[in-house]
């Protein structure tokens, strides 16, 4: 969704605002951004520029890099089963939608907030080896591969003078980006 | 891309386990009194040829919607976590590893894994997906050198399809 509003000019000196309190609870404000109201500045002063703020981890999900590698074990006892990464890969961060906010900028706010630190870019190397305990009967399967999230989030453009500042344009702004490298391994 | 996995979202905030750590350990940094410290390590951060300088804390890090299970930050030499249990039967081992030399990771009668470590404190280290074959006691030991700081996190994982 992309709504402009009339209170954006030519003239307008854009200044990055920090998000130390500026703006701490309008993200989620979306009736104040479809019928733009003064918001209160506990700050004081406000600044025009663009925010983004990660509002949800949509997913966990894992990009494999290389087969899934499986290990019978035919015996009556368990058996060790060792598995070994043959396929070197990358994932780089892709931005969805809104770019007022840099990459860098959005890992390191979805990092402090979802916790694990969020990477430009990750590489699956090949020779990373994981040793499986398989019991009796059974097979071990092991995926190797980059465990990576996507963040929904939102830019929003903030234009003020003083202590009142405007939500005057939002852009949805989401993240997909790699936090791990790792073996994923199941027995069956 | 791949397979996509949905995580199952869990509640979070349940207290993590008390760990016993063995006795040559030395863990610093632990407010909540969830290891035995033995000794912390050395105040005076040692700045290696190439890279950054050693940090005197390192914690783990964790996708915090996930259930934490077991934490230890700023571990050097070996340590024994657990017994623990897993509701999924499958826990996610998050390891970062600071120094030259190498950290093995053993999930008891699971699985066994090395993560080289690495002079960068920047390093996020690694995530694995362990199924378990003892869900309700689970045993973790890391082995390094005592020159290497390491750090770890537990969560439960994906449950077994």
């Amino acid at each position: 969704m992309r709504k402009t509003y009339s209170l954006l000019s030519a003239g307008v000196i854009v200044a990055v605002l920090s998000l130390s309190g500026v703006v701490p609870a309008a993200a989620d404000d979306q009736d104040k951004v479809d019928e733009p109201a003064t918001q209160s500045n506990p700050v004081g002063t406000c600044g025009n520029g663009w925010l983004w703020f990660p509002q949800e981890r949509v997913f966990d999900g894992k990009l494999m890099i290389g087969p899934t590698q499986f290990s019978a074990n035919g015996t009556n006892a368990p058996a060790k089963a060792t598995f070994t990464s043959t396929v070197s890969g990358t994932f780089t961060a892709m931005l969805d939608g809104g770019t007022e906010i840099g990459l860098d900028a959005k890992l390191a706010q979805a990092s402090a907030k979802f916790g694990a630190s969020f990477q430009a870019s990750m590489t699956a190397a090949v020779g990373n080896s994981i040793e499986v305990t398989v019991p009796p009967g059974a097979t071990a399967y092991a995926e190797y591969g980059i465990w990576n999230s996507y963040i929904k989030g939102e830019e929003q453009h903030w234009v003020g003078l003083g202590p009142a500042c405007n939500v005057v344009e939002k852009r949805s702004a989401g993240m997909q980006a790699p936090f791990r490298a790792g073996w994923d391994t199941s027995i069956g | 891309m791949g397979h996509v996995y949905w995580l199952t979202r869990h509640i979070a905030g349940l207290a993590a386990i008390t760990l016993a750590l063995a006795g040559c350990t030395q863990v610093a940094d632990d407010p909540e009194g969830k290891a035995t410290a033995v000794r912390s390590p050395s105040p005076t951060a040692s700045i290696p040829a190439t890279g950054d300088p050693e940090p005197t804390v390192l914690r783990p890090e964790w996708i915090d919607a996930e259930t934490l299970l077991i934490e230890a930050p700023s571990v050097r030499g070996s340590a024994e976590m657990g017994p623990f249990a897993s509701q999924a039967g499958r826990i996610a081992v998050y390891v970062k590893c600071y120094g030259e030399g190498s950290l093995t990771v053993e999930i008891v009668d699971s699985a066994k894994f090395t993560q080289q470590c690495l002079i960068d404190k920047h390093d996020p280290g690694t995530r694995n997906q362990i199924q378990v074959a003892n869900p309700d006691e689970v045993i973790i030991r890391g082995t390094a050198e005592s020159s290497d700081l390491w750090a770890i996190a537990v969560t439960e994982g994906e449950p077994a399809s």
